[in-house]
This record gives C-alpha cells, structure tokens and sequence, in this order.
C-alpha cells in the first residue's frame, strides 16, 4: 500500500512540475514581450526550468513549491467556496424556498401523511442513477 | 459454464463495504474499517474490494457486475429539497455538504469505474432496496415480509415489502424527515453518545432507568398512527439542514441539556433511554402488524441500522405476530454492499433461488479473512513474541483452564466476521460466573463505560435451560431473560449503576441489571471450534457459555489481523492471546510491542 501511494505522490508532483513549468514559461514569454527588466523575468525563468528539469528527472524536488501552491489554493478556494455557496444560498435557493412554500410543492412537508404507496419496483431501474 | 462474480459496494456515509457473490453464494464480505483500522470508515473500501477478489482469486475484469448501494442523485434530490425546506436556515451544514456533493458524491459512478478501471457501468439499487435483498436473500425462508428501518436512505426511512422466492418489491414506505433510526439517534446525542455508534450504549443504559419520559415523547415527539405510519414533530430537531440533532425546543421539553460526551449519565439520562427504548419498540411493533396486514405472510425478515435493536427484535420474536424472524446480521449499511449484490443476482439476473428452510446462507456470517498458522507465526517471530503452539484438543484445553482461573482471553480463530458483532472469531473471552468480570472486563480490558453489558456465547441445545428462550440467536440479534431458577433476588429499590454490585444470576457477568441477556447461540455446524471450546467449559463449570465481546478496545474496529490482534493484546490488559495454534501469555513476553501509533489511532466513540 505504501509504495501504491508513493507512486502516486511521485505521479502528482511530475504532473505539477510540468504545469507549473508551463505556466512560468508563459509567464516568462509574455514578460519578454512586455519588455521587463531582466531582474523580473530571471525568477520565472529560473522556476520554469527548475521544474522542468525536476519533472523529468526527479520529481521529488518539486515538493516546496508544491505544497506552497497547493495551501494557497485550497485557502483561495475556502473562501471562494464560502462566497460562491453563501451567495447561491441566499440568492437561489432561499427565494425558490419561499416560493414553493407557497404554492405548496415542499417535498419534505409532503412526506407527512404517514405511508406512501410504492410505485416503482422494475428491477432495471438499478441501471439508472436515479 | 462461466462462473458469474458480482461486487456490492456500499460507501461514502458510513460504514463502508464490500462483498462478493460468485454463483449468488457469498464469497466474502468485509468492512472497509477493518482494513483501514479507522471505526465507522466511509471511504471507497479500496482495501476489502482487493480482499473480496483475492478471496475468490478473480481481477476485476472477471466481474460481471459492479453495483452501487444507493442513488446518489435521488439523495441529492432529498438533500436540496431539505435545504428548500429550511432556507434561509441552515448555512451551515450546506456550505459543509454541497460542496462535498458537487465534488465527489454525485460522481460516485466515475470514481467506481476510475477506481476499479472497471469498464462496465456501475449498477445502482436504491437503499432500502439493499437493506430488503440483504435481510431476505440470505434468509432461510422461500417468502416473507420485509421491514427496513433506518436513519434515511434516498428518500425513505421505513419500508415494508415483501420476497417470494427470487423477487423483492416494496410495498409502501415512510419518507424523510420522519425517520424512527433518526428519533433514536437524537436521543443518543442527547444522552452524550455519538450518532451512528453510540445508538448500542443508549439500547444498554434503558434497563437501568424507568420510561417515565414515555408520555411527553409520544404526546410532543412523535405521532404513532393506528396504521403503523408515524409522524415526527420537526420543531423538536434539526437534523433537516442542520448540524445538530436536536432543537432547542427539544432540550427545553425536558429542561435538561444534553448530557457532555464521556460524563457518567444521571439517572434522568437513564430514565430517557429507558423512556425512547419504550416508544422505538411500541412504533416497530406497529410497523410489524401493518407488516403483517400488507402481506399477509408468516415470516419475517428485518434489516437497517434499527434492527441492531436487539431488545426490540426479542419483542417482536415473541409477539408471535409473525411465526419466524431472520435478522441480517449486518443490519447496518454495511450489509448494503451484500444486499444489492444479492438484489443484482436474484431480482436484476432473475437467477433462481433456492432455499433450505432450516439454515440461513449468510454462512455464521464468517465472510472475512482468515490466517495460516504458517502466516500467524511468520508474523509471531517477526514481532519477537514469545508463543507455544498446541494441537486443537490442548489448545481448548488450556483456554478452558485459563478461563476458569479467571482469565480474559483474546480468541482469533478462522475466518472474521461480517457486521458489528463478534461471533467467537475476533472475540474476547471471559467466566460468565465471576462477580467481578463485567466492571473488570469494561475498564481495564476495553476501556469503555461500567454499565455496559456483555453477551454470552451458549450452546445452542442449552440455551432453554439457562434462558426463558428456545429460539436460535446466532448472530447476537435477540435478548432472553435468564430463568427464575438461575437468578439470585436483589433488592429492588436500588437504582442506577449502583445495581451492578450485586450478584443478580448464577452468570452475573452477562446478567443485565434488567435479568435480560443478549445471547449468541454456538451450533456445531457454523462454528465447530468456538462450539468444542464452550463445551468443554460446560464439562468443566457445569455452565454452557462464556462472556464474548468484540476483539478490540473503545475506539477501535474490531482486530481483522493477527498483527491488529498483537496491538490490542498489548495496549490492553488481555492475559492470554490465542490465535491460531498459538498460545500467548503476557507474562512470558520478554518485548513488549511498540503500540505509540495504535494508541493514537483510537478514536472516541
């Protein structure tokens, strides 16, 4: 089992020295064509090949960058989540709520008349998701 | 012909699993918890599929079907409506669930197939219909009623149905938010328990109180129509879209709050458990005659988490509404995995089913991994340990002689169990006659709470003269009241835990304060080592059982290895190990295991 999970942490660190190597490239490419002071486009250089060179030979190397990025999105992505979900809650869900409440078509409030007669027993619905 | 493999799988709430049919006949089913040594685990059981396949020696491409035990998007349907339904309430628990739905639950097929690299598409029965197939598949009968109750499934919490022969078909059911495992489990959280495992302790704290609290919770709580159906009153929970179980207006109802995780229960939380325990079985015991008006049949299968409820199933054994009762022994959701593969082969497949009368196919529920001596030794002398090994006779011997002088023995034997209960594989053994082994036995052994009781493992042809029951109980499933003549009379105004200081049977160990017990019935056939051992105490003591309890401490799964085995050997205060032809006694060890990790692993409970 642990050599399963190194294999995949070596297969995930190779996959992101190649995109982040990418990305620096491009990075770097649009800064030469934006005329930058070389100072400023020697580190993402510098990142590119580092990567690209960890990448093919020895992924392992890629480690602190690796966990710096990843921190970060998970923390960009924290609170884009809360933002993006707080506002589809308030701004979609809640209205509708109001809504269906009333015109009647709650389903939860629905299931209050104690037993509900079963209708669907076709075994080949196990083939749908739903 | 070609052999035909079908996988269940059942994950991502709790408990998950997997099984294997080949043919329809079980091949093997695990727990992922077992595997992980994580309690409760709920990730993909990447662990006990690899165990099932290896079991049958087949890859995954030999399997003909893969099957699912719920609909993801029904569930998603039934959690976006709660969410309509309490909005702008409940924020919270949706920016905890959604998000988690979006990214991995609703995608359930592809992670299977990515997972697997299984090239096939994935089946997907509903809920209750794995609890259905898991309860009447594997029972002994051609056609019976079915009963699932549980927290929830998609959208239903309590279903009846019935089987005849190959086919299962739901006939009505009760949906969310009213849920009979739901009311149960709030009362657990409020007792100090932990929703979805502490539901046992709450069942074994009811004797020590009276119902009192009966009235306020059927006249505020719950509503039991005369038809079986029933009606929880919402403003007392919060389970729709919130984190908790409980409102405020419930803790309020009994001007008590919660009792705090870990903190000995008062009496008032004794009178509770005894109050809920009450109502639960009165609601099933309604549900079980609407049952039988339905369908009219004489047997009775039960599965779902509630059907762990094994002083509600003795109820309705001797109800004698219906004249037989299989439970599924892995009533849970773990049982799922097994049930919709069972529900692929029969009602899917519509492979005929044949069934001998007498005997369950669940096989003793003996579906796990099992070891070689030559494999437990390799990993004896890995360890450094100091063992003896001895032939079947000395062995049982020797354990029996331990056990008399008042020895608690760790017994890991054959192949492990399959569901929540340890049947006398992964088991810890002790002397029903001793006074003092319930308490001992609960702090020093597994650490867990005094009150809790212990079970018996009996012989099956002596059960009727130590118990006021002549029904087999296999799994663990039912209680019986120990008979007059073997009890000794206390004074009965003692209340509360204080009871347990007195003598209150001949077996007082696995005597509850309430003279009930819940037995596990030994037969020769399914257990032909466990049976010789108990017999041998029989011979010895004149008394056919013994104390069994799972093979693990508070917070662990039960040991499925024989290193598993060591560790809670060692981090515990079982005197003798045996496992396999191998004797271990603590005090010949000359190392003792490093178990700084295991003891990190333990969970609270």
């Amino acid at each position: 089992m642990e050599k399963i999970a190194y294999e995949r942490l070596i297969k995930e660190l190779r996959t992101f020295s190649f995109s982040f190597a990418i990305g620096m490239a491009i990075l770097s490419i649009m800064m030469l064509y934006k005329d930058y002071e070389y100072y400023l486009i020697a580190p993402p250089i510098i990142l590119s090949s580092y990567h690209l060179l960890t990448g093919i030979f020895y992924p392992l190397f890629s480690w602190p960058f690796f966990t710096i990025m990843n921190t970060l999105f998970k923390i960009i992505s924290f609170f884009l989540t809360i933002f993006t979900f707080s506002f589809i809650f308030y701004g979609i869900i809640t209205p509708v709520s109001f809504i269906l409440r009333l015109v009647k078509k709650d389903h939860i409030a629905k299931n209050s008349n104690g037993w509900i007669k079963r209708l669907r027993n076709d075994p080949k619905q196990i083939e749908k998701l739903f | 012909m070609n052999d035909s493999y079908i996988l269940g799988i059942s994950a991502f709430y709790h408990d998950s699993s997997a099984s294997l049919l080949k043919n329809g006949i079980i091949v093997a089913a695990c727990q992922e918890e077992r595997f992980s040594r994580i309690k409760g685990d709920s990730n993909f059981p990447g662990q006990s599929i690899d165990y099932c396949l290896s079991e049958a020696g087949i890859t995954i491409d030999r399997l003909d079907h893969v099957v699912f035990y719920d609909k993801p998007i029904l569930k998603f349907d039934r959690i976006l409506s709660s969410y309509i339904h309490t909005a702008p309430i409940g924020i919270r628990s949706w920016l905890k669930a959604i998000p988690l739905w979006l990214k991995d639950k609703l995608w359930t097929e592809d992670t299977i197939k990515k997972t697997l690299k299984y090239n096939k598409n994935v089946l997907f029965t509903e809920h209750h219909q794995a609890h259905a197939a898991s309860a009447f598949y594997p029972s002994p009968f051609k056609e019976a009623a079915i009963i699932t109750i549980d927290g929830a499934g998609e959208w239903a919490t309590t279903t009846i149905g019935k089987g005849i022969d190959n086919t299962i078909e739901i006939i009505e059911e009760i949906g969310f938010p009213h849920s009979l495992g739901l009311l149960y489990s709030a009362f657990t959280y409020y007792c100090g328990f932990k929703v979805n495992s502490g539901e046992y302790k709450l069942m074994g704290l009811a004797p020590y109180g009276e119902p009192k609290y009966s009235d306020i919770i059927l006249e505020n709580l719950i509503t039991l129509n005369e038809d079986g159906s029933y009606i929880l009153h919402e403003k007392y929970f919060n389970y729709i879209s919130g984190l908790t179980m409980i409102s405020k207006k419930f803790e309020n109802l009994f001007g008590m709050k919660p009792n705090k995780p870990d903190i000995k229960p008062t009496q008032f939380y004794m009178d509770i458990a005894a109050s809920i325990q009450q109502v639960f079985t009165t609601a099933v015991l309604n549900i079980v005659r609407r049952a039988k008006t339905v369908t009219g049949l004489d047997n009775l299968v039960i599965a779902g988490g509630s059907a762990l409820n094994c002083v509600t199933n003795s109820v309705i054994l001797n109800s004698k509404i219906f004249s037989s009762l299989f439970i599924q022994p892995a009533a849970g959701d773990a049982g799922c995995s097994l049930g919709a593969a069972l529900f692929v082969h029969y009602n899917y497949c519509g492979n005929t089913r044949i069934v001998d009368k007498k005997t369950d196919s669940q096989h003793g529920s003996y579906l796990g991994p099992a070891y070689t001596d030559y494999q437990i030794k390799s990993i004896l002398d890995e360890h450094n340990i100091v063992y003896t090994f001895a032939d079947e006779e000395k062995l049982i011997d020797f354990t029996v002689d331990a056990l008399i002088n008042q020895k608690v023995i760790g017994w890991f034997q054959g192949r492990m169990e399959f569901g929540p209960r340890a049947l006398g594989n992964r088991s810890i053994l002790g002397d029903p006659r001793s006074e003092t082994m319930q308490k001992d036995m609960n702090v020093k052994i597994k650490f867990r709470e005094s009150f809790r009781p212990f079970a018996p493992s009996v012989l099956e042809e002596k059960v009727s003269e130590w118990f006021e029951t002549d029904s087999p109980s296999p799994y663990m499933l039912l209680t019986a009241q120990v008979k007059e003549n073997k009890r000794i009379p206390f004074d009965h105004s003692i209340k509360g835990l204080g009871i347990l200081d007195y003598r209150r049977s001949e077996i007082p160990a696995v005597t509850h304060v309430d003279y009930s017990a819940r037995i596990q019935t030994v037969n020769n056939k399914t257990n032909p080592v466990y049976h010789t051992l108990i017999n041998r105490f029989y011979e010895k003591t004149g008394v056919p059982m013994l104390i069994n309890t799972s093979f693990n401490v508070r917070g662990e799964p039960i040991v499925c290895s024989p290193t598993d085995a060591l560790r809670c050997f060692f981090g515990s205060n079982i005197d003798v190990l045996i496992i396999g032809s191998f004797i271990i006694a603590r005090d010949k060890q000359i190392k003792k295991m490093d178990i700084k990790k295991w003891k990190k692993s333990l969970t609270r409970d």
